[in-house]
């Protein structure tokens, strides 16, 4: 077995062993009992997790699933951590629906098969973090899933935003708006709130009344675009 | 006119909201950009009912009484806070002040935009076509 091989296997294992500690833990989650213990616990145990598949990608290209499956469930974590999202029933099914999930894709790396994407608890994710996250060169892409309007939902994405922005350095970011999704002006305000840390803002596929609504608040401001796909806001 | 009072929670407004385009709206205004324009100042007003005027207080109530005549829709929207009357501003904020946007971007969309004289309460006339 090369030695490259040898970290796979090192970080499957470790991190089954991190998924099986949590399995008693999470009991009380379905009934909305969660502590702020374990939930700092997991949501350090998923960022691990994120780390090592990102890193060992090159050595096995079924990390990818796993790394932004990780990635989008850290995001998650962080805002029930932070008391951004409140803990209920509800949430407490998601995360153990995430944990089951992260556990079987283990079980599937070690066992040499494919792993899934889920795709629908990474819908339920993004309903609650408000966005879905995409790092791709030079770009952070804030795909929105949702319209943001009310505060506790700006709070989110903007926790979500500066996460990533710190994170990944990039100095270009893109909230997309696919088309149909909307900004309150606390969203758009929000967002300008960035405009020193980075080098341009980009709304891609705003719908026509936000188009509308962008060139009232940054028309002339040449850190704010307007674009119609991603492609458009260059490397 | 008809009348609403929803609880001071974002949870509240947020379905108030959702209602009020699907069954008001969406039925007195036929493009999407003007569905969602009038979406748009309702939930910025109500924002900072719930915010401003009620100061997130989950024991007081918003009040929305609607009206039409012809091709004219007249909404009003109160909170139970001390009220005043802000200066709408004429023109957009610096792009790195995170608030002050609503009652300007608002003022630009609709026909219309008073306040009583408590300052508690914010009428709105939206006439289709403008």
């Amino acid at each position: 077995m090369s030695e490259m091989t040898e970290m796979v296997q090192t970080f499957i294992s470790d991190s089954q062993t991190l998924a099986e500690e949590f399995h008693e833990l999470t009991d009380g989650f379905e009934s909305g009992q969660a502590s702020t213990e374990t939930i700092g616990a997991i949501f350090r145990a998923v960022h691990s997790m994120k780390g090592g598949s990102g890193f060992l990608i090159g050595e096995d290209a079924r990390l990818a699933v796993l790394n932004k499956f990780c990635h989008e469930f850290e995001n998650f974590l962080s805002l029930v951590r932070d008391g951004k999202i409140k803990v209920d029933p509800e949430v407490g099914r998601l995360i153990n629906k995430g944990l089951d999930a992260v556990a079987d894709d283990l079980d599937r790396l070690e066992g040499g098969q494919t792993i899934n994407s889920h795709q629908d608890i990474l819908g339920d994710l993004a309903a609650f973090s408000m966005v879905e996250v995409e790092v791709r060169d030079n770009l952070v892409i804030f795909h929105v899933a949702k319209d943001i309007k009310m505060q506790g939902e700006v709070d989110r994405f903007i926790a979500i935003a500066t996460k990533e922005i710190e994170e990944t350095k990039k100095r270009k970011i893109v909230v997309d708006l696919q088309g149909k999704f909307k900004l309150s002006s606390l969203a758009f305000g929000s967002i300008f709130g960035f405009i020193d840390q980075v080098e341009k803002i980009f709304f891609c596929k705003p719908s026509a009344f936000m188009k509308t609504v962008l060139q009232r608040f940054g028309g002339n401001n040449p850190k704010i675009g307007v674009v119609n796909s991603i492609e458009e806001c260059g490397d | 006119m008809e009348k609403r009072k929803v609880s001071n929670t974002e949870k509240a407004v947020g379905e108030f909201l959702e209602w009020f385009k699907k069954e008001v709206l969406n039925s007195f205004f036929t493009t999407e950009y003007d569905q969602d324009s009038a979406e748009y100042v309702a939930l910025e007003i109500l924002n900072n009912a719930l915010e401003h005027g009620n100061g997130k207080d989950e024991s007081k109530k918003i009040t929305i009484e609607w009206s039409f005549n012809g091709d004219e829709l007249t909404v009003a929207i109160a909170d139970e806070g001390r009220g005043f009357t802000p200066a709408i501003p004429v023109e957009t904020p610096p792009i790195t002040q995170t608030r002050g946007r609503g009652l300007f971007s608002v003022h630009e969309i609709v026909s219309s935009l008073t306040f009583s004289e408590r300052g508690n309460q914010v009428i709105l006339t939206f006439r289709k076509g403008e």
